[in-house]
């Protein structure tokens, strides 16, 4: 799991520095949330390209809305709010991409989702190909919850919070999507031997 | 938060906060009363923990075979010039905020001041009607001013010396005059005494 917690800065702090002008505060914070969250919208968006402008214009909307942060107002700390950004970005290109399909619906699309990249076909180990067909194979709202915690490293009431959902409605996701990854691990012949396509499965 | 274990509903729930350490210190240690107590509670949280681990290490394994979607340093340096720009923005509007509010320039408004005074007492002079000279009464040609109109300031006509030029160009025709009246008398009185017999021959000639 990242190590994001080892700092002797906190996330606050030096969103507090970066409002004042210090733009070295500012790195400090990418250095530590971007490969993570680079890595999360990877899984989540199942894209490349996509999980690269998505990480763009989360950190572009983090920094129009710096102001907006409040770390005593209860919505969990700089982190937590990063992932809300990102996780929304997402979302909204979902429900986008879900108008766009909805208007098209007569045509058979290929979309990038749909058709693993180049990179990906390269690199088709199966043992590589059975981890990523697994997790995709979770039903959003676990994996969303599983990725978030990976990777994010965020709490549960955290997630729950940002998720709008109970806690103990996102405990049980959690503990859902550990079986059921374990059971698509246990029994690969389950497993697609290409991923689905991902609006099919949209939240 | 005292109520976060009574509102948890299963024992995984509870587990999963439990390894979380999301628990207060007073369900913590009720947890773990519970744990050394029971074995079946024992077991289900060791299957947790191994089912935790196996996705946890999934997810890791999976990220040690693919790139990432950018590699990192880009990721960061992209990142880097978003909050450059961010803050070049922000920079901006308080810099021309600043310039609005500033206060009024006494020293540019005192100066200003200063040039418009400067240049109206030059337009003042330039256009303050000429102040002539009392003309010397010698040289007063009376009969050459006769002004009809009162307020006619041009200046009065005034007898010129003549300048040193002048008077040796009049000297010198003078001097000419003078000469050419002495040469015509010459003449004639050369003629006078050189040709009587001439003027007898021209008698002769038949002239009177």
């Amino acid at each position: 799991m990242p190590s994001d917690d080892a700092t002797p800065v906190s996330d606050e702090t030096l969103v507090r520095r970066l409002r004042g002008g210090d733009e070295r505060a500012g790195e400090e914070l990418a250095a530590r949330h971007c490969a993570s969250l680079m890595r999360y919208l990877q899984r989540l968006v199942r894209s490349d390209q996509l999980a690269e402008e998505l990480h763009q214009q989360t950190w572009t909307s983090t920094l129009e809305h710096l102001d907006r942060f409040d770390a005593g107002s209860g919505g969990g700390g700089f982190k937590a709010w990063l992932y809300r950004i990102a996780t929304n970005k997402a979302h909204d290109h979902w429900r986008a991409r879900g108008r766009e399909k909805s208007a098209q619906q007569s045509l058979t699309l290929i979309t990038e989702e749909t058709a693993p990249d180049a990179s990906h076909r390269l690199e088709g180990a199966e043992a590589e190909s059975s981890l990523r067909a697994a997790i995709e194979m979770l039903p959003e709202n676990q994996k969303q919850i599983l990725l978030l915690r990976y990777y994010g490293n965020l709490k549960f009431v955290e997630i729950a919070q940002m998720l709008g959902c109970p806690l103990n409605t996102a405990l049980g996701r959690m503990h859902k999507a550990m079986i059921h990854l374990r059971k698509l691990l246990a029994e690969p012949r389950q497993l697609p031997a290409e991923p689905q396509n991902v609006e099919s499965r949209m939240p | 938060m005292k109520d976060s274990v009574q509102n948890l509903e299963g024992n995984e729930a509870i587990l999963l906060m439990y390894m979380a350490d999301e628990l207060p210190q007073a369900d913590r240690l009720e947890v773990e009363r519970m744990l050394a107590t029971d074995a079946g509670l024992r077991g289900e949280l060791e299957i947790l923990r191994q089912t935790q681990k196996l996705a946890y290490d999934s997810l890791k394994t999976l990220d040690s075979m693919t790139r990432p979607a950018t590699p990192p340093i880009v990721a960061l340096g992209q990142v880097s010039r978003l909050i450059h720009q961010w803050a070049e923005q922000r920079r901006q509007p308080v810099a021309a905020v600043a310039a609005v509010h500033q206060p009024l320039p006494w020293r540019r408004i005192s100066a200003t001041a200063a040039a418009v005074l400067v240049v109206g007492y030059y337009i003042w002079a330039v256009y303050q009607p000429a102040k002539l000279p009392p003309p010397p009464p010698s040289s007063i040609v009376t009969d050459e001013y006769n002004p009809v109109n009162p307020d006619d300031i041009s200046p009065v006509p005034q007898a010129r010396e003549l300048s040193s030029q002048e008077k040796l160009a009049l000297l010198a025709n003078s001097l000419e005059d003078s000469a050419s009246d002495e040469a015509s008398n010459l003449d004639v009185a050369q003629v006078a005494a050189v040709t009587p017999a001439d003027s007898s021959d021209q008698n002769v000639t038949g002239e009177p």
